[in-house]
């Protein structure tokens, strides 16, 4: 395994913050007067990716020892990961940027949003493009992870933010119509997604077939539990059906709209979210096989 | 058989190199008879090599196959087997001859019944005694061919190698119908059955192997013979070779090990000369390891006797074998039979890692009982398995710390001898005078302090007279190589640009004051070559080997056949013949635990990540192969339902057992399970040691893996701690055996 | 007139599976303990006919087309004029990007520094006209090097005499070490785990 559970919570941070970004951006564009939850977000987005990226550095041994090397990120621009290096400052100083706005006026101009979420939603593709990039592993195609990547980060970042308001009890996010389509529909295009992904793997031919094909074996072999019980059923069915119920419920009686149930909806996604990551790295079989 | 070019064999390079090269030409090919497939030169693409996976034990009954199947169609040389001496041979063009003509005597009533007939036998006159020779000359009797009368084997130059009747009136048998009764004694079909080849291998290695004249040799490795009938199967390849005539020939069964006079007198100092030496000799003397000697030639057996014991019967077995046996010595000592081992000194020597079913708690014990043994000091640089249990450790240089003169083996047919020189300084502790601890300063101090001669001063005499200290090894191996730069037509000077290149000048001084003036940058030659080697040209001559001395191949064997069994009065066969493996008393071991319950061999190989008994202290070894495994064929694994990487158990009918990963493939013969030697170490690293008060801790990673225990051989009295040998030779029963496996 | 581009042939046919290559590699460039450079995997194979055990030397291919160089940040990874790919530690952060990037899974990253480490072809022997280690210690010269454009190379010669085959070629990355013997090899049923040193890095199914 060249990378392991770190790099997959960066991932995991860094998707979480560039959807949190987003919702907060796109809250602002359809009822900019949630600006708790649109603090939330904006409060998320910048400490989760601001986490992830000192994870990278943690990971990168050689460059934590001697941190002057970090400054020779930006040398060579035909590496996807130079290109996040380049993403990610934009996108925080973005980010940073809208907090401080948002703190102070409750409100941020749409064109910092548009920009902030054109980053947000580069944050969310480049590591799916970046793991494409590596021939080494045949499960990360370069076309469906990204995809894949972009729609995870959406769906843990908005629950990530829900989460909070949730918990933290403020409102806001029943009047925002599009979290309900949101909240069914991204689950399911994960699972497009997710099956695309397998289903491409499986189908890849010449010298990376037996790693592509070992790799979706893992998923019902050693990473069984963590792929069928963690990702399908806690990450992406429950949260489905718990969100099918609090609809019904909310027709019959919008007022009571069980905040309980929101709650283990909003954390299974986070769980599925992590999950998602940890498997694209751990259950990536090398081409070579050993 | 029994020596894997590539894989194992001495020297395991210069065999692989040469093989592959030769394979490439198309010039020859090669079967390798193994009961197990190592990494080595039988390569998928490599062309002309065939692996023939054999069951252990049974190199007898093969080349018995191979032999009956030659002898049915004749394609012997029947030219060369009807050679009686040397000297005919010679003349013939061969460089080797048989005792196939020789007759024997096969009645029992005569005298000298089972040995061969001296002329005094058949009432034939022997040529007068050559007053030079210091032994007597023995002569034989054979069937002159042109004559058809019995004649003296020097006075014949070709006789009957077939012929069985009466001389003087005493019932007689070629020597060669020995082998031939032998070979036909099982069909082809049975040979098949009891080796796990076919018929159609031995027949076709027998019309390859008689296709080339006298370019075709059978080799037996060292592995070949470390089965209880290991030695029978030996007598395979002479037994082989003779029927072609190829021993000694270009192209044949070369020579080698040639090498010129180095440690010994030679050309310019006499280092086997001690001036003063006391007049001691061994001629007489009992070896502890009980070789050399029948029990009925011992004092006990004759003590025991004149106090009107029938027949008695040795504690342990006695071997009538020419050389010495470390694991048999091992054994005395823990029995204390003959007698006792007062003192007991071992050099580089790991008896109980080495000798298959040593490795058990209760030989350790024994040799831990200072009742059994008073005083055990071990020379060694590593505290292995058996150093550990020494009262006193003397620490020893590596082979890159010593020095050592030595020919080539098996792979170059050539003369010369390489040198090994102290490649840097050791490691070992630094004596007051500068020297550093080794076996050699060792001996030196120890011969100084008891008033030896040859030790210390005026201890070695150079040829012109010259008196020369020995106080360390240097002193003694630079001379040596002196007497090889010098051997025959002094080598060149040594080049300036060489001393330059390889830092000759900057060598400890003492090397320089063991030897001339003259004679060092002659010793710096030979140094900087690592050895010295004659042309290539001048190793044949006229069709054999230019070092080709007077050979005999014995179809019957003498000296076997009078080897009596002390317990069961046996006679061992005096020619190649499939014998079963046996315990001590020659009951087969067949006979004793059923093949039901123990229905698997061994095979115990040398490994290719360390030594038997060295290396497995090395990381780098580690990290390349961090442990053995049990390596099962795969119809029996799928008999038994085990899985590769599964946990198996191995139990032997001692009661021993072993656990370790299998290991299934293809790559070993059936009935047989493989383990490479050298694994499942107790110390060597692998135990904490406390020295000079500080503790060393244990690496249980040297440990690792599965050392193969032997049982022992059930046959002698209570007590008796015997692990299963041959019972001719005394040579381990390291493969071979009785197992069960079974997964864990 | 053609660049110099430096490589290895592999024959297969005299591979023993002796591991010195392994070995001289480690104590030449002072690889740390449980990586390599170069590695030897061994099997049995069924020819159709036999049982045989099949040895493959594997090392970095210094591909042409290197995925390890394109996907390093810091340009830590680069390829020489002779086409030799390199790692200039004093560049490199240890993402291990590299390592994910290459299907050879040829890198290894050093447990102490965390920089990430490769076969050099031993670039400071080769880049003065010597051999490498593993090269020069082969017991039944299996290995071949030099300089695949020159046509009067050794190397060049024998690809010329007896053609080459490349480890992953539909990969298109246009690796500088070739194999003699490699599809033959490759199409023979595997009879035992695959081996690499003497470890088991592959079981064998079924």
């Amino acid at each position: 395994m060249v990378w392991d559970g770190i790099i997959a919570c960066y991932l995991f941070l860094a998707g979480l913050g560039a959807g949190a970004f987003a919702l907060a951006a796109l809250a602002g564009f359809v009822k900019p007067d949630a600006t708790k939850l649109r603090l939330a977000g904006y409060v998320i987005a910048p400490i989760a990716v601001a986490v992830g990226t000192v994870l990278l550095m943690v990971d990168a041994k050689a460059g934590l020892m001697n941190p002057l090397r970090f400054f020779g990120l930006l040398a060579n621009f035909s590496s996807v990961m130079a290109w996040g290096v380049v993403i990610l400052i934009l996108f925080m100083i973005v980010s940073v940027v809208a907090l401080v706005v948002m703190l102070r006026k409750k409100s941020t101009p749409k064109a910092l949003d548009v920009v902030g979420l054109v980053c947000a939603v580069a944050v969310a593709i480049y590591t799916g493009l970046l793991l494409g990039d590596a021939p080494g592993f045949p499960l990360w195609n370069p076309v469906v992870l990204p995809l894949l990547f972009l729609v995870s980060a959406a769906s843990s970042g908005f629950a990530a933010v829900l989460l909070a308001a949730h918990v933290g009890k403020f409102g806001g996010s029943d009047g925002l119509g599009f979290l309900k389509k949101t909240g069914l529909a991204l689950p399911v295009l994960e699972v497009v997604l997710v099956v695309a992904l397998l289903a491409v793997t499986a189908s890849v031919g010449g010298s990376a077939g037996p790693a592509a094909a070992a790799s979706v074996a893992n998923l019902s072999g050693p990473y069984a539990v963590a792929f069928w019980l963690g990702l399908v059923v806690v990450g992406l069915a429950l949260p489905f059906c718990l969100e099918l119920v609090r609809a019904a419920q909310a027709k019959k009686n919008p007022e009571a709209a069980s905040s309980g149930m929101a709650i283990v909806g909003e954390a299974c996604v986070l769980v599925g979210g992590f999950l998602l990551r940890y498997l694209v790295i751990m259950a990536a079989v090398p081409l070579v096989l050993f | 058989m029994g020596a894997f070019p590539g894989s194992n064999g001495k020297s395991f390079q210069g065999i692989a190199k040469r093989t592959l090269d030769r394979l490439q030409t198309g010039e020859c090919t090669i079967d390798v008879v193994d009961p197990v497939l190592g990494n080595g030169c039988v390569t998928p693409t490599a062309k002309g090599i065939t692996w023939v996976p054999i069951k252990t034990a049974t190199n007898a009954a093969f080349a018995l196959g191979i032999v009956r199947k030659i002898l049915e169609d004749k394609t012997y040389n029947a030219t060369f087997l009807s050679y009686p001496n040397y000297q005919s041979a010679f003349a013939g063009g061969f460089a080797s001859y048989t005792n196939a003509s020789h007759l024997v005597i096969v009645d029992e009533n005569h005298p000298n019944y089972r040995k061969l007939m001296r002329a005094a036998d058949a009432g034939l006159e022997e040529p007068p005694a050559d007053p030079k020779a210091t032994t007597p000359v023995p002569y034989y009797v054979v069937i002159d061919q042109a004559t058809g009368q019995p004649a003296i084997h020097t006075q014949s130059d070709a006789a009957q190698f077939e012929y069985e009747g009466e001389v003087n009136g005493v019932k007689v048998r070629s020597s060669f119908l020995f082998l031939k009764d032998n070979a036909f004694e099982h069909t082809l079909d049975e040979y098949a059955e009891i080796t796990g080849t076919s018929v159609a291998t031995m027949e076709r290695i027998a019309k390859e192997f008689v296709s080339h004249g006298t370019k075709a040799s059978a080799r037996l490795g060292f592995g070949g013979s470390a089965t209880a009938n290991g030695t029978t199967g030996v007598l395979a390849y002479p037994a082989l070779n003779g029927l072609i005539g190829s021993a000694q020939m270009t192209g044949g069964c070369n020579c080698y090990r040639i090498g010129s006079k180095t440690t010994t007198d030679g050309d310019r100092y006499k280092l086997a000369t001690v001036k003063g030496k006391p007049a001691v000799s061994a001629k007489n003397a009992t070896y502890i390891c009980r070789t050399q000697k029948l029990f009925s030639q011992t004092d006990e057996y004759k003590a025991r006797v004149a106090a009107g014991e029938k027949d008695p019967k040795p504690k342990l077995p006695w071997l009538n074998v020419p050389s010495t046996s470390d694991n048999q010595a091992l054994v005395s000592i823990v029995n204390e039979y003959p007698y006792q081992a007062k003192i007991l000194v071992s050099w580089m020597t790991n008896t109980i890692q080495a000798s298959s079913g040593a490795l058990r708690d209760s030989v350790i014990e024994k040799l831990k009982d200072t009742s059994v043994v008073p005083l055990h000091i071990a020379c060694d640089a590593f505290i292995g398995e058996h150093a550990q249990l020494a009262d006193y450790i003397v620490p020893d240089t590596t082979p890159f710390e010593s020095f050592g003169l030595v020919t080539q083996e098996g792979y170059w047919r050539g003369k010369g001898n390489t040198v090994r020189w102290q490649a840097k300084q050791p490691s070992t502790i630094e004596l007051s005078d500068g020297r550093f601890a080794s076996f050699e300063a060792f001996c030196v101090d120890v011969a100084k302090a008891c008033d030896m001669p040859g030790f210390g001063d005026n201890a070695i005499e150079a040829t012109d007279g010259t008196s020369y200290p020995l106080n360390d090894a240097a002193d003694f191996f630079l001379k040596a190589v002196a007497n090889l730069a010098f051997a025959e037509e002094p080598v060149a000077d040594v080049r300036d640009e060489d001393v330059k290149l390889q830092a000759l000048d900057e060598l400890p001084a003492a090397w320089k004051e063991a030897v001339t003036p003259e004679e060092w940058p002659k010793v710096l030659n030979v140094l900087s070559r690592g050895g010295r080697f004659w042309p290539i040209e001048t190793s044949q001559k006229n069709g054999r080997s230019a070092y080709a001395k007077e050979y005999l191949i014995q179809y019957y064997s003498e000296k076997k056949a009078l080897n009596k069994n002390p317990y069961s009065g046996v006679h061992p066969d005096a020619a190649l013949r499939y014998v079963p493996e046996d315990f001590c008393d020659r009951t087969p071991i067949a006979e004793v635990y059923s093949e039901q319950e123990w229905p698997f061999r061994s095979t115990n190989y040398k490994p290719r990540f360390r030594s038997i008994s060295m290396q497995a202290n090395s990381p780098i070894m580690r990290d390349l192969c961090e442990k053995n495994y049990l390596e099962l064929n795969l119809d029996d694994a799928a008999e038994l339902g085990i899985k590769d990487g599964d946990t198996v158990r191995i139990t032997n009918p001692t009661g021993d057992v072993m656990t370790g990963e299998a290991m299934v493939r293809a790559g070993i013969a059936r009935s047989t399970f493989g383990v490479a030697y050298g694994y499942g170490h107790h110390a060597y690293g692998a135990q904490d040691a406390e020295i000079d008060g500080t503790l060393a801790k244990g690496d249980p990673a040297i440990a690792a893996g599965v050392h193969l225990q032997t049982m022992l051989d059930p046959m002698l009295e209570d007590g008796v701690i015997y692990p299963h040998a041959d019972s001719d030779a005394g040579s381990p029963g390291r493969s071979g055996g009785m197992y069960n496996i079974e997964k864990a | 007139m053609t660049e110099k581009r430096l490589g290895m042939l592999i024959d297969l046919s005299l591979c023993i599976g002796c591991n010195a290559c392994a070995v001289a590699c480690k104590q030449e460039n002072g690889v740390p303990l449980t990586k390599f450079n170069t590695w030897v995997e061994s099997w049995d194979v069924n020819t159709g006919e036999q049982t045989r055990r099949a040895n493959q030397p594997k090392l970095c291919n210094h591909c042409a087309d290197a995925p390890c160089v394109k996907v390093c940040p810091t340009g830590a990874s680069y390829r020489t004029e002779e086409g030799v790919v390199l790692v200039d530690e004093e560049k490199c952060i240890g993402c291990k990007y590299c390592m994910a990037a290459c299907p050879f899974q040829a890198r290894w990253v050093n447990d102490d520094t965390g920089e990430v480490g490769k076969c050099t072809f031993c670039y400071h022997r080769s880049s003065h006209g010597l051999l490498p280690a593993c090269v020069s210690t082969c017991v039944t010269r299996a290995r071949y090097f030099g300089d695949l454009n020159d046509p009067k190379s050794d190397i060049a010669k024998k690809v010329a005499e007896v053609g080459s085959e490349a480890l992953y070629a539909d990969l298109g990355l246009d690796p500088a070490v070739l194999y003699v013997g490699l599809s033959q090899v490759e199409g023979m049923p595997v009879t035992s785990a695959i081996h690499r040193g003497g470890n088991v890095v592959k079981p064998l199914e079924g």
